[in-house]
Parts: C-alpha cells; sequence; structure tokens
C-alpha cells in the first residue's frame, strides 16, 4: 500500500562493473567536463590507483588538469583551501575524487569553495541552492559511510544539502579489491547500519526501503566471502555498490542512534566508525527485536529472498530476519570483537558518548543512548 | 640516625577515604624483575589496578616510587618516578622529578607510596617512617604551588604540591616539588582528584648506605669522570643549561616553529642558552645531588627566577613565534604558580593560535605576540570562559572545534620541542611512546641530530635502534638517575669514544642490532648491584629495561591502544618545511612496521604472548 505522503531524492547516476572506469570521459563530458581535477591519497598513488584512471582516460578529449596524490584522511581547512587553489590556478571544471573516505569528502568540500566562490567556513552557513560543478566518485572499498550520500564532513563540520550527491560514481574492480579486510568489514558494517537503520524508521518510504533493501541484499550474498577474500572482483564490487545504495538511503533517511554514537566513539577513539557501528547494531537489533514495533519482516525478504520469506511463518519472520542479520555480523568474528569492552572502550566513557551524541541528534534521549551502551559494553 | 643497608624494600599506601595507612613490602624478584623507580611503579600499578578505570576517579591510584640510587651519593640520582594513569591521555603516565620529595621519602624509610581512594575535603599529607598525617588542607585550597610549599616548609625537607591547575582537574596540571616538577600526563588532576593538595615528607630519618661500599664507589668514580670530561655534559649544558639545544636544534632542523610548520628560525639565537646565560647572568639551581648541573637561574627583569628550561623555551618561545626569553620567563612563572605542564600548555595556546588565524575559533591569541598569552594561562588554570575548553588539550580541542591536522599530539599528550621531521628516529620514537609524544621516550634526536651516529633520515635500522634506546630509558628511569648521564655513560667507553664518526654512523645505522651490543652502558647496573648486592649484568639489565617498556605497552593495549594509535598529526605526514629543501615529510608506516618487529608486537602493535613470556609478563 503507498503511503500517505513521502519524498525520495537520489542524484547520482552509478556505473559499476566491467571497464566502469572507461566510461568517465563520455560522463565528463556529459556534463560539460573537459579538465577535472583528480584527488587521491599517497596509498593509492602507491597501488597504481592513479595510474589505472590516467590509462581509462588515455583515448578521450579529457585533460587531467591536476592530479594530487598526497591527500590526507582528514578533511582539513588547510587541505580544502591548498585543493581549491590548485582547482583555480589550473583551470579546471570538475573533480574526480579517487578513493573513499576523507578524499570523498575533501573533493566535496573543494567542490562548494570553488563552486560557491567562497571560503570553506563560510560555505557551513549558506544554502547551496544551484548544482555545483560536477564531481566523479571513485570509491574503494574501504567506505567509511557518507562519501555517496548528500553530505559533506570536514573539520567537525557536517553539511547537508541535495547537491552534494556526487554527480556519477564509477564502481570498477580495479579500483575496489585493494582494500583490507579490516576495511571491507568497516564499509559493510556502516552500510548494513546505514540501511537498517534508514529502514527502520517510522514514516514509510517504499523507495529508499527499495535502495536499503539492495543494500542489505548485496551485503548478505557477498560479505561473508569478501571479508575473507578481500581481492574478491565481485564480493568487492556488490560491497561497494551496497555503500552506494545505503548512502542513497542515509540521505532520505534521519540519523539512527547506531550511527551518532558510532560517530561519537570513533571520534574519540580513533576506531573505524562501522566497527563499532557493528558491534552497536547487534544489540539495538536485539532489543527492537523483543520491543513493540519490533524488526521490520521485510527485511527477511532483501536477506533470504522470496522463497524463505514465502516459506516462513509471518510470525516468524521477525526472528529469522534477526538471525539473518546477525549472521552477517558474525561473519567479522575475527576482525571485530561482540562488545564494546572487546574494542577497551573504557565504561567510564559511556556517558560521555551518550551525552555527546544526544547534543548531536536530539530525536533519541540521552538515557537511550546510554542504555544501547550499557547493553553493548558488555553484551547483555 | 638508622640505616637502611640497600633499599628499604617496603611501599606506604595511604587509604585517603579511610584515612588509615599500611606497609607494603617489596619482594625482592619484583626489584630484580624491575629495577625500582618507574619499573616497579608500573608493576605495582599493575597488579592493583584494573585497565578501564576513570583516571580521575577515586579507583585511580597515584603511585611514588624513589629508586634504587637515591639517597646513596650515586651521580645524578636525586630523582624519583610518578606513576599514575593519565587523565590527559587515558592510558599509564609516568613522570621523573628531580625535586628534594624524593629524598624526603627515602630517608622518611620508605621506598615508595601509593595514594588511593579520595578525601571527603582538601588535605595534605605528612609522611614520616611512623606512618601518615592527614591534615586540613582547606586554608592552601585555591593557594599557588609557591605559596604552599613556602609555608609546608617547616613539616618537613620535601613536598609535593599541586596548583590551582590541579584542583581545577585541568588535563595537563603538573605537580611542583622545589623547582622541579613531574611535569607531564596531567598528575596534578589526578591528586586534585582525590582533593590533595599537597603530600610532605619529613626525611633525614635514616642514612642510606650502599651493601658493597667498594663496589659501587669504584663505578660512581668512573661515572663521575666521565660526566666531568664529556662535552655535553661538563660545557654544553652546564653552562648554558638545556637551552644550549636551541641553536643545536635551529641548525638541525628540529626547532619547533609556529605550530611546528617550520624547523628554523632567523631569530632562534635570542632565546637559545648561550643567549641567556650572558643576559641574565646564570647560576646552578639544579636537582640535588647533581654532577652536570644544567638547571640554571637568573637575574631576569631584577628578579631572580628559574631560567626556563628548553622545553619551554621551544614550546613557549619558537613555536609561538616569541623570542623574547623575558617574555616566555613570564609564562614559565605562570605556570609554575599554577602548577601547568609548559609544553602542553604552550603547544595548547599554539593550536589555538592557528585555529584562530584559520578561523575555527575566534580568540585574542597571534603568533610573534605575547599579548593575551599570560591571560589565557590563568583562564586554563582557572577553566574560565574558552580556557575551560583548553584546560582539555589538543586532543579534545580538535574533537570539539576541527583543527585536527595541526593538533600537535600523540594518544592525546602534546609534543615536545622538536620537530619529528628534522630526525626519523625520533619521529618513530614520538609515534610509539607509551605515555604519547614524549622526547624523553629514547632522546633519540641527540643520536641522530646533535651526535650524528644514526642519519636521520634512513629508514634503515631505526626500529631496532629506537627499541634499544627505549629499553635503556626505561632502565634509567628505574635505577632512577639523570637520562643526561647517558651522554657521559654511552659515549665515554673506549668503543663508542675512539670509533670515527665515518665508520660509526654506518655500523649503527646499517648493523643497528649487533652495533648496539659493542655499546658499553654497564655502568649503571654496576651501580645498583654495589647499591642492592644482587647481581646485575648488562644484559640482564637492559632485559629489565624492555620488560618495563613492553609491560607499560601491554597495560596500553588493554586500554585501547594498537597501531591505529601509533601516529604522528598529520602535519608531520603531510607537510615539507621551507626549512628542507627537500620537503620531507615522515614515511611513518615503515618505520613503524620496522619497531614492531624489533619489539616482538603483531601487525596491530599488541605484545606476542611468546614476547610476554620471554619477558616473564604475566598475561591478565
Amino acid at each position: 500500500m503507498i503511503p500517505y505522503n513521502f519524498t525520495f531524492l537520489s542524484h547520482p547516476k552509478i556505473c559499476s562493473g566491467l571497464k566502469a572506469l572507461e566510461h568517465i570521459p563520455f560522463e565528463l563530458e556529459s556534463l560539460n567536463a573537459r579538465k577535472p581535477l583528480v584527488i587521491t591519497s599517497a596509498r593509492w598513488a602507491k597501488k597504481g590507483l592513479a595510474k589505472t584512471l590516467t590509462k581509462a582516460l588515455y583515448d578521450s578529449n579529457i585533460t587531467i588538469g591536476a592530479l594530487f596524490t598526497n591527500a590526507p584522511n582528514y578533511p582539513s581547512v588547510t587541505i580544502i583551501n591548498e585543493l581549491s587553489k590548485l582547482y583555480r590556478d589550473r583551470g579546471c571544471d570538475s573533480i574526480i575524487a579517487l578513493g573513499s573516505g576523507g578524499i570523498a569528502h575533501i573533493a566535496k568540500a573543494v567542490n562548494m569553495v570553488v563552486s560557491l566562490k567562497t571560503d570553506i567556513l563560510q560555505c557551513t552557513d549558506l544554502t547551496i541552492s544551484s548544482p555545483l560543478k560536477p564531481l566523479i566518485c571513485v570509491p574503494t572499498a574501504d567506505c567509511e559511510g557518507g562519501e555517496m550520500a548528500a553530505v559533506a564532513y570536514y573539520e567537525r563540520f557536517e553539511k547537508q544539502s541535495d547537491f552534494l550527491y556526487p554527480d556519477v560514481i564509477v564502481i570498477d574492480s580495479r579500483i575496489t579489491r585493494h582494500a583490507t579486510s579490516q576495511e571491507i568489514a568497516n564499509c559493510a558494517l556502516t552500510s548494513l547500519a546505514h540501511a537498517i537503520e534508514a529502514c527502520g524508521i517510522v514514516a514509510p518510504n517504499p523507495i529508499n526501503d527499495a535502495y536499503a533493501h539492495t543494500a542489505l541484499s548485496f551485503i548478505y550474498q557477498y560479505f561473508p566471502k569478501t571479508i575473507k577474500k578481500p581481492c574478491y572482483k565481485d564480493g568487492s564490487v556488490a560491497i561497494v555498490n551496497a555503500a552506494a545504495c545505503a548512502d542513497t538511503a542515509f540521505s532520505n533517511a534521519p540519523q539512527g542512534i547506531v550511527h551518532t554514537l558510532a560517530q561519537a566513539i570513533a571520534l574519540d577513539t580513533n576506531l573505524q566508525p562501522g566497527i563499532v557501528m557493528g558491534i552497536l547494531l547487534r544489540y539495538s537489533l536485539a532489543a527492537k527485536l523483543h520491543a513493540k514495533g519490533g524488526i521490520r519482516p521485510e527485511l527477511l525478504l532483501a536477506l533470504a529472498g522470496i522463497d524463505t520469506y514465502a516459506k516462513t511463518p509471518e510470525k516468524d519472520r521477525q526472528k529469522a530476519a534477526y538471525d539473518y542479520l546477525t549472521k552477517c555480523i558474525d561473519a567479522t568474528c575475527n576482525y571485530v570483537p561482540s562488545t564494546l569492552k572487546g574494542l577497551h572502550i573504557p565504561h567510564y566513557k559511556l556517558k560521555e558518548y551518550a551525552r555527546l551524541a544526544a547534543a548531536k541528534n536530539k530525536q533519541h534521549k540521552e538515557n537511550e543512548y546510554m542504555a544501547l551502551l550499557e547493553k553493548s559494553f558488555e553484551g547483555k | 640516625m638508622q640505616e637502611i643497608t640497600g633499599t628499604s624494600n617496603k611501599v606506604i599506601e595511604v587509604d585517603l577515604t579511610t584515612q588509615s595507612h599500611r606497609e607494603i613490602p617489596i619482594s625482592e624478584k619484583d626489584l630484580e624483575l624491575y629495577l625500582g623507580g618507574k619499573g616497579l611503579g608500573l608493576k605495582l600499578f599493575y597488579d592493583r589496578v584494573p585497565a578501564g578505570i576513570d583516571p580521575l576517579s577515586e579507583e585511580n591510584e597515584f603511585i611514588v616510587m624513589t629508586g634504587v640510587y637515591l639517597g646513596t651519593g650515586a651521580p645524578c640520582a636525586g630523582r624519583f618516578a610518578a606513576v599514575t594513569k593519565s587523565p590527559l591521555t587515558g592510558l599509564m603516565g609516568t613522570g621523573s622529578c628531580g625535586g628534594p620529595f624524593g629524598m624526603a621519602l627515602k630517608t622518611s624509610g620508605w621506598d615508595g607510596l601509593i595514594i588511593k581512594g579520595k578525601a571527603k575535603s582538601p588535605v595534605y599529607l605528612v609522611i614520616s617512617s611512623k606512618g601518615v598525617e592527614f591534615k586540613d588542607a582547606k586554608k592552601f585550597w585555591g593557594k599557588d604551588t609557591q605559596t604552599v610549599q613556602k609555608a609546608l616548609e617547616k613539616e618537613g625537607s620535601g613536598a609535593l604540591v599541586i596548583g590551582q591547575a590541579g584542583e581545577n582537574k585541568v588535563l595537563y596540571a603538573n605537580i611542583c616539588s622545589g623547582h622541579r616538577f613531574l611535569g607531564r600526563c596531567g598528575m596534578g588532576a589526578v591528586l586534585g582528584s582525590k582533593n590533595v593538595k599537597a603530600i610532605v615528607a619529613k626525611g633525614n630519618e635514616f642514612k642510606i648506605v650502599p651493601k658493597n661500599p667498594r663496589k659501587f664507589d669504584k663505578a660512581r668514580k668512573k661515572t663521575l669522570k666521565f660526566i666531568n670530561r664529556n662535552p655535553i655534559t661538563s660545557v654544553s649544558y652546564r653552562q648554558f643549561g638545556t637551552n644550549a639545544n636551541v641553536n643545536l636544534n635551529n641548525a638541525g632542523g628540529l626547532l619547533p616553529v609556529r605550530n611546528f610548520t617550520g624547523g628554523s628560525h632567523g631569530e632562534a639565537h635570542k632565546i637559545s642558552g648561550e643567549e641567556m646565560a650572558e643576559r641574565f647572568d646564570t647560576k646552578f639551581s639544579t636537582c640535588k645531588p647533581c654532577a652536570i648541573l644544567c638547571g640554571h637561574k637568573g637575574n631576569i627583569n631584577g628578579e631572580i627566577r628559574q631560567v626556563p628550561e628548553y622545553e619551554t623555551i621551544g614550546t613557549f618561545g619558537s613555536n609561538l613565534e616569541i623570542f623574547d626569553p623575558v617574555a616566555v620567563s613570564e609564562f614559565n612563572e605562570l605556570c609554575t604558580k599554577y602548577g601547568l605542564d609548559t609544553i602542553s600548555t604552550a603547544v595548547t595556546i599554539a593550536w589555538a593560535m592557528e585555529a584562530t588565524e584559520k578561523g575555527l575559533i575566534k580568540t585574542d591569541l597571534k603568533f610573534g605576540s605575547p599579548d593575551n598569552v599570560a591571560k589565557t594561562i590563568t583562564d586554563i588554570a582557572y577553566r574560565r570562559g574558552f580556557g575551560n575548553d583548553l584546560a582539555n588539550g589538543t586532543r579534545k580541542l580538535s574533537q570539539k572545534y576541527g583543527g585536527a591536522d595541526f593538533a600537535i599530539h600523540v594518544k592525546g599528550l602534546e609534543m615536545a620541542a622538536y620537530d619529528p621531521r628534522g630526525a626519523w628516529g625520533q619521529a618513530l620514537s614520538y609515534a610509539v611512546a607509551n605515555r604519547g609524544a614524549c622526547h624523553l621516550s629514547t632522546a633519540s634526536f641527540a643520536v641522530e641530530v646533535y651526535l650524528n651516529m644514526h642519519d636521520p633520515f634512513s629508514l634503515k635500522g631505526k626500529g631496532s635502534m629506537i627499541a634499544f634506546l627505549e629499553d635503556v630509558t626505561c632502565a634509567i628511569n628505574s635505577m632512577h638517575v639523570c637520562q643526561f648521564t647517558a651522554f657521559a655513560v654511552e659515549l665515554e667507553p673506549f668503543v663508542v669514544k675512539y670509533t670515527p664518526t665515518f665508520l660509526l654512523n654506518p655500523m649503527v645505522t646499517y648493523l643497528n642490532p649487533i652495533a648496539t651490543k659493542f655499546m658499553d652502558v654497564s655502568l649503571w647496573p654496576e651501580m645498583w648491584s654495589g647499591i642492592t648486592g644482587k647481581r646485575m649484568g648488562m644484559f640482564k639489565w637492559i632485559k629489565a629495561g624492555r620488560r618495563i617498556h613492553v609491560l607499560e605497552r601491554y597495560m596500553n593495549t588493554r586500554e585501547g591502544i594498537s597501531r591505529k594509535d601509533d601516529t604522528l598529526p598529520q602535519r608531520f605526514l603531510t607537510e615539507g618545511r621551507h626549512c628542507d629543501p627537500q620537503q620531507r615529510t615522515v614515511p611513518l608506516e615503515e618505520l613503524v612496521d620496522s619497531y614492531y618487529k624489533a619489539r616482538g608486537f603483531d601487525e596491530n602493535g599488541i605484545p606476542k604472548d611468546r614476547t610476554l613470556k620471554r619477558l616473564k609478563i604475566e598475561k591478565k
């Protein structure tokens, strides 16, 4: 049944799979751009990804305006200003972010600066009312969440705007197969948490659910094998596709309790947010299973397919969906402990994290955050 | 006067909650395995305090250990160690101090002191051989360290005192003893959280004598001879204090300039030891006893004041681009009074200056201008206004306001005044040091730049060199003796002294694990052996140092430390400097890999089970 009303926006075009990189010249030209600034990190440059990308542009009218191969993972004002200057000095007209995490957010921040012709700190308070310069994301499989969403993180700011979606997302196994198992785990668990939180909201949004369910389906099918063998081509492509779908779902839903808490913990501990999300998600789902409303049975359909869904009695679908999800999280048991205590997070810090989360996301009260933290601490 | 032969092997445990005390024996085995001082302090903490406690809760303990050398007349042994869980880093916090409290505690008949629990209202403790007296400190609460020390002079021969910063739990508040400090890791906040304003030890009740006076005296005399003939200990530091480092660091590209954006500056000579010795007519004012005499006081603006040490000059001076030693001395005096660590205070202020410049925050602080710095220090000590945020250090500030790329800390501890891009061994040492960005973990900059014994920009041999230096440093800090004696003890023996640098450098760089085996550091264990009467060879002594370092690392891993934390601020990994035409940055990953291998840690930086077993560390 169609809901009374809902809104949904997904801007990026996804080019995924075989020779996806070779689509870039066409996509750039479609966006009326010919001289991109390519941003990547020293790690990916060393692995030869910049070379792979530039090779894909050889037989085209595209000229690389500048290739910056030393982007840090932290999107600081300094690097954003430096790259904005480089963009202007070289007369670039578009941006390609080659890599995930900070690289994508730096690219988005630079795009705001060069498009809005202002300082990055002023961008924070501005409302973006028109499309920015063309931005192509070529993600690696170490996504931290939000790279392909309508959000940019820089310094400690979080800028949300529909215009912050990348224009094109290019997912190619030549780029995605270089992450480590730990990074794959981080990426998949972030996507899992984002997807579940996006489709668990009170106001139903069937199109957003479709994106979230696609993400869950990819993760369930490919995650257990890919975490064991991160260079598995199809697996890494599927995981990044899941991240792209989860990011879209995340952009169209309010931030959830797991996401907010994990961000607060990761900021203080240097831990990868996805790893923390994996732990929190397990206990959040367990709590939901016994709470009023419970877990949405449709998740089972996404995870197990129509046959299993149809075979499972209606009253058992929630529990079955929960079992499928925990099985998915369990695939990380060699890389991620099952409790916050296992991550060596001290108990005395939980209050601080709950307070920080409550200050950031007021949809939940401090005691709700604290309750989830307490449960996740020792796995009760 | 009664005599203690060797060590008393007993520690006084003071329970603030119940206002009681008891004697804790130290086993002979633990003394041999952990040497004393920092080593034994860590072992006691490990055995007594569980992981994951809040550093500012009453569960935390504050341990002072005096070490074997203290009171025996061993050269430069007027030091004691403290161990606690640091509120700044959330990890093990250790400190070394040359103030009179150590001698007073040891000559009161105690090898150490453990403070646990929390007093209901402000107290100060008076410790003697009979035990402890709890006295009301309400009249001292809110007073500065110098006023309180003066008021307590008659109560005993040495005191530990916190200032207003400790009372207000500034996360990098220090503890003052005489004109020396337990400077780093926020130990003052730990005492403040326990409502302890001061600890006084009566002292002068016992005389400490070595078990084997002949053996001890032979080693002692040889050490003194080495100290008096080594050019660093007998000339540079003796004449110009630790500020002799300014010109050396400026030339070597190690001097922090403008929040570590540059490694040298044309005006640096104005804050050099040579300049200040002449300008302030400096005299010795050192730890006691001391043979190096690096601590100086001088006539500064018509007042006799302690001359700021190099770390203060480097961080408050060149790092803020304030090349006026009088202004730096004013800031030093304020930090002394309020009980603030000068390194963390200055580096935090430098962060605020850069964050202001970049528009992340609004303050009146500006590089090159001493205006508002004194007011900011006061605001920090009292946690007033923005000072309340600054009081939490650069890590917390950058989490709240951004600017993590120029928040110059490792594991939460602000960096000392040596730019890691000038010496990659020092960079590695900062990244992996147990207590954070600590220059004293190895002082590798001296080996690489001052002594030219190891190519500062080579990746070869760095991991094993840093591991070796850490082992030796841990052992030194457990004896407990001044680290500067290392210049004499390590460099004066025949092999090192008479091997030409052009041979020594490649040997140490390319054959590091073998080259260090030829290093003769036997004088230290010989003195230890002379005092305790126990056998202690050089390799056993170095192994004890390794045990102490690995135990501390293991304790930190229980607090969540792993490879992700063994890193440097982004600035050092991505930004080159004007003073370096090659614009070098630190290739940290390779360095950390080689270090873990040398240490017997897994790829995530966790000590392997077999490493712990080999070092007789019981896993918890």
